[in-house]
């Protein structure tokens, strides 16, 4: 098993060569002030989900920030994940400031950072947010010189489409621009902008073979700082769906669809969701959300994006609490429902999809260690954790809305600590826990509570297969942790949820 | 003939060795050159015939006028020849029994002739650790009997690779053994102390060869005395190594080093309804079972399956065994697990499918999922959890949708590739055979449904009709199924 840094490598510059290409002239020579640009550092330092007592090294991640009046700076989510200190640095004089993170968003990449210093920002101009970019735009990506010299590099606007965001079920818009872009130090993310200057999207990824970059769009970047403007920030809502084609027509004339191409069928309806609440049933057909009609894709057109995924409409046309009303044909009569959409958070994911700042809880009894399952512990397997990770873990991780009950997470003794008291136990890993002294374990909390009532001076964990029954002797529990501690450096033996 | 990568194959003719010893004479009138014309079938296209390729390996004369080689020279042949030193003519060979699970072959000539002269070796023990044995075969690219002296370096459990999911003796020995030994003799004071069958690519281990002792050889006679191979037998739980003092000590056991935990008894198999899950295995067939899972032999300390290895099936097993701490004794006949086909690479065996409306349909085997490269999640666990989940007891077939043939009546069905049904209107699907029988296009339409989809696949039996001719004349399918019953042993 080996860690894979995979969301902390700016994904812009993988592997690109440094090599001496002709500088771009920046058509204004405007500076990074007047632009509305600074640096932005962050320390991180990720959280070992193998041994979660251990915070890994520290990383610096280098990017350029956006100023946003009032005295705030835009920045990727991505590089501020983990963080353990965040600076703010203006280019011109390379005077700097610590920074607080005011609002985050990991699904749409996005992050709002307050200046530690009262007016720091002021010689900085704000920036506005730039209407939607058509195609064939052109777009100024911006990076800095080490002087703090601006250099805007131009790139052509090929297309929108709804496309995965940096931690998985993340599925946002996005704009795609094509450019020619020379590495430079601290491009961890940049910022883009318009002909008039106006903020037109920070950079997502930057992929240097076929010269693309996808953009978070303003949009998205709106929706975004509207939440965030009113009051605690909620996040992207969600319908809670999925859908399939009806193409077929075949299963056009089964569902009693009309013929033509309007229309998808709804094929499942997420527990918990904002569809279930609504009243939709699998089976319907979705003919319409909002004011937009859906083909038989699952595809509508929008005035300024052309045709784009409904995921669209479910995520970025509404604020979190807002209706959305559907229209659906069932039993061949057509109805409209409102549905209340609303945000999933990571944590209320069975098994969370990403975690980041909240140290991994864990809890270590008798040198065995236990965890709870999230993707960040399928990521120890690597990029190719869908094919190395333990299938279990994958099946539960990719069918845990049919397979787990609500409100429960996934206890797994991940591994074993060797002591003498561990004998014949060294291998058993990555196994779910069941049950602990006769009590069903639905997360970490409840194994320490279990562990507070050893039955007949052992505790006994039942585990899903082989062995089953995992027993230790409550009366060596104390003098096992001392050895734990000793020789494998933890320094507490818990950090519950 | 579909092998995988480190069988050893013969590829050259017998000719003898002027300078053997005379104990070698009687070797070389005991060995065989076998051809065979193979089919390898093509999982992609289950309807076709399969490529045909030809292969040459090694036997030997055993008592009975029987041949003695491994499984893998002959699976899946259509034609057998066998040829004899010093006789021009080529005989023509028929399997008696195959075992693919010990990678074990016997055949038998029907023209007498042949044997005329012949040989047959006797067979001897196991032999000693550092003791030398002699590999007789025609390693590649050579024509002449190659003899190579081996030193016995191991004897242990073995995965043996033609079937890839069975564990036997086998015995190491540190000459090279390359393909051209398959299914020769490896012979000491003039008797076979085994079967050569497998080495390693060159990547892996040099010079080290291993070969089927006789304890395995033995077992397959003694299967097949009865007219039939019934396979392996096993007891089919799972266990854990009781090492731990608390988790003794909680089980009321005393430190005295011995028992195993029961932790899985799988359904239709040996132990089901015989031995609980908690049940503390205590002795086998009056043998202590050591907390580690080994029980003593003549003075050796061994696995304790390898008390059932040398079982046939209907042989019973006796096991003493703590229940809920009181002492008790069970005894009952012992048969395979047929679940573990799954796993296993499959030989001389049709290939299983269904083709509805261009939809192709097979059940789930190792094959299937290499030929059709599936990664999907559901799919890969059902193949790799098959047994341990035990899903073969809802599932005896996993029947998937391997392939769309691409014809206007399905062209919007990509999305259900690699779905594994579940019903067919609304009658559960557990074998091809059921789905055989429930689509019988005798409603207007039939309705598919696959596990954790809510999508049904519709399919209107006129247009599924209207498609059919097509269907089999663009993709040339010489047959639309073949359906057979799962094997249960």
């Amino acid at each position: 098993m080996r860690f894979a840094h995979t969301f902390l490598i700016p994904a812009a510059f993988i592997a690109q060569s440094i090599a001496a290409t002709q500088l771009y002239a920046a058509p204004k020579s405007k500076s990074a002030g007047e632009a509305g640009v600074l640096r932005v550092n962050a320390t991180v330092q990720e959280f070992s989900s193998l041994k979660p007592w251990i915070k890994r090294a520290p990383v610096t991640l280098r990017g350029i920030g956006a100023v946003l009046s009032p005295n705030r700076v835009l920045i990727s989510a991505m590089q501020v994940a983990n963080r353990t200190y965040v600076e703010l640095e203006r280019a011109e004089d390379g005077a700097k400031c610590s920074a607080t993170v005011e609002v985050i968003d990991y699904f749409a990449n996005l992050a709002l950072l307050r200046p530690d210093k009262e007016g720091f920002l002021a010689p900085i101009q704000p920036v506005r947010l730039a209407e939607p970019a058509k195609i064939d735009d052109l777009l100024d990506v911006i990076q800095l010189e080490p002087g703090g010299t601006l250099v805007s590099s131009p790139g052509r606007v090929t297309g929108y489409e709804v496309g995965s965001y940096r931690v998985p079920t993340s599925a946002f818009l996005l704009c795609r621009i094509t450019l020619p872009l020379q590495y430079r130090e601290g491009s961890f993310s940049l910022p883009v902008f318009d002909e008039k200057g106006a903020l037109a999207g920070l950079s997502l990824r930057y992929d240097n073979r076929s010269q693309t970059m996808d953009l978070i769009p303003p949009a998205i970047i709106a929706h975004f700082l509207k939440d965030a403007e009113e009051g605690a920030y909620e996040g992207f809502p969600r319908v809670g769906l999925s859908f399939d084609s009806l193409r077929d027509p075949m299963l056009r004339r089964h569902t009693g669809a009309p013929s033509g191409d309007r229309g998808v069928f709804v094929s499942s309806v997420l527990p918990r969701s904002p569809a279930l609440e609504a009243g939709i049933k699998p089976g319907d057909v979705l003919l319409k959300a909002g004011a937009f009609e859906i083909d038989a894709d699952g595809n509508f057109n929008h005035p300024n994006y052309g045709e784009l995924a409904i995921a669209h409409i479910f995520s970025t046309e509404h604020q979190s609490g807002e209706k959305l009303p559907i229209t659906l044909l069932r039993d061949g009569k057509e109805l409209v429902l409102d549905v209340r959409v609303l945000p999933r958070q990571a944590e209320d994911w069975a098994i969370p999809p990403f975690r980041f700042d909240n140290p991994p809880p864990y809890l270590i009894v008798g040198g065995l260690v236990f965890v709870e399952l999230g993707r960040f512990y399928l990521n120890e397997w690597g990029s190719a954790s869908e094919r190395e990770a333990p299938i279990d873990l994958l099946y539960l991780d990719r069918f845990q809305d049919d397979l787990i009950p609500a409100g429960q997470r996934i206890v797994l003794l991940s591994h074993v600590l060797p002591t003498p008291d561990t004998v014949g136990y060294e291998g058993l890993q990555q196994l779910r826990l069941l049950r602990c002294n006769g009590m069903d374990i639905g997360n970490l909390s409840d194994l320490a509570s279990a562990l507070d009532k050893p039955v007949d001076g052992f505790h006994r964990f039942e585990t899903d297969g082989d062995p089953r029954s995992v027993v230790l002797d409550a009366s060596r529990i104390e003098a096992i942790a001392t050895e734990v501690a000793r020789r494998y450096r933890i320094p507490e033996m818990r950090r519950l949820p | 003939m579909r092998l995988p990568g480190f069988l050893l194959l013969v590829s050259a003719a017998l000719i003898g060795v002027g300078s053997a010893a005379p104990a070698q004479n009687a070797i070389e009138r005991a060995m065989v050159r076998i051809a065979t014309v193979s089919y390898e079938p093509d999982y992609r296209n289950p309807w076709s015939a399969g490529s045909t390729t030809s292969g040459v390996g090694a036997g030997f004369v055993i008592a009975g006028n029987r041949i003695m080689t491994n499984a893998h020279v002959v699976s899946n042949a259509g034609l057998i020849t066998v040829e004899r030193e010093g006789d021009p003519r080529r005989y023509v060979a028929t399997p008696l029994f195959t075992a693919h699970d010990c990678d074990l072959a016997l055949l038998s000539v029907e023209d007498e002739r042949f044997f005329e002269g012949m040989t047959a070796l006797e067979f001897g023990g196991l032999p000693a650790l550092e003791s030398t044995v002699l590999a007789f075969g025609y390693p590649v690219g050579g024509q002449r009997l190659s003899v190579t002296r081996g030193v016995v370096s191991r004897i242990d459990f073995q995965t043996y690779s033609h079937s890839g999911v069975d564990s036997h003796l086998a015995v190491q020995i540190d000459a090279a053994i390359n393909p051209g030994n398959s299914g020769g003799p490896v012979i000491q004071d003039g008797k076979v102390v085994g079967v050569a069958f497998q080495g390693y690519s060159g990547d892996v281990a040099q010079n080290v060869g291993y070969m089927i002792p006789v304890p395995v050889v033995e077992r397959f006679l003694r299967d097949i005395s009865d007219g039939q191979y019934d396979r392996y037998v096993d007891l089919a739980i799972g266990y854990f190594r009781l090492l731990n003092p608390a988790q003794r000590k909680s089980l009321g056991l005393e430190d005295d080093g011995l028992g195993i935990l029961v932790t899985d008894v799988f359904a239709e198999a040996s132990a089901d309804g015989q031995l609980k899950i908690g049940d503390v295995l205590m002795a086998i067939d009056g043998y202590p079972i050591t907390a580690a899972g080994f029980v003593e032999i003549d003075g050796d300390l061994v696995e304790m399956p390898e008390i059932v290895e040398r079982k046939v099936k209907g042989e019973t097993i006796a096991l003493s065994l703590l229940r809920n701490g009181k002492p008790m004794a069970v005894s009952f006949p012992l048969k395979g697990i047929w679940p573990m086909s799954m796993n296993a690479n499959i030989y001389g065996r049709e290939l299983s499918f269904l083709v509805y409306g261009g939809l192709v349909f097979q059940p789930l085997s190792k094959a299937v999922m290499a030929a059709h490269e599936i990664k999907d999640i559901r799919v890969r666990y059902f193949f790799e959890k098959f047994i341990e989940r035990q899903l073969y007891s809802k599932f005896p077939e996993v029947i998937v949708l391997t392939q769309i043939l691409p014809d206007p009546v399905n062209t919007d069905l990509q999305g259900l590739l690699h779905g594994i049904v579940e019903s067919v209107d609304g009658q559960p699907v557990t074998t091809l055979a059921s789905m055989a029988a429930l689509l019988d296009g005798k409603r207007e339409s039939h309705i598919i449904r696959f596990l954790g989809s809510g999508r049904p696949l519709v399919l209107e039996t006129a247009a599924v009709k209207e498609a059919k001719d097509r269907i089999r004349d663009n993709y040339g399918l010489t047959l639309e199924e073949r359906v057979l019953p799962p094997e249960k042993f």
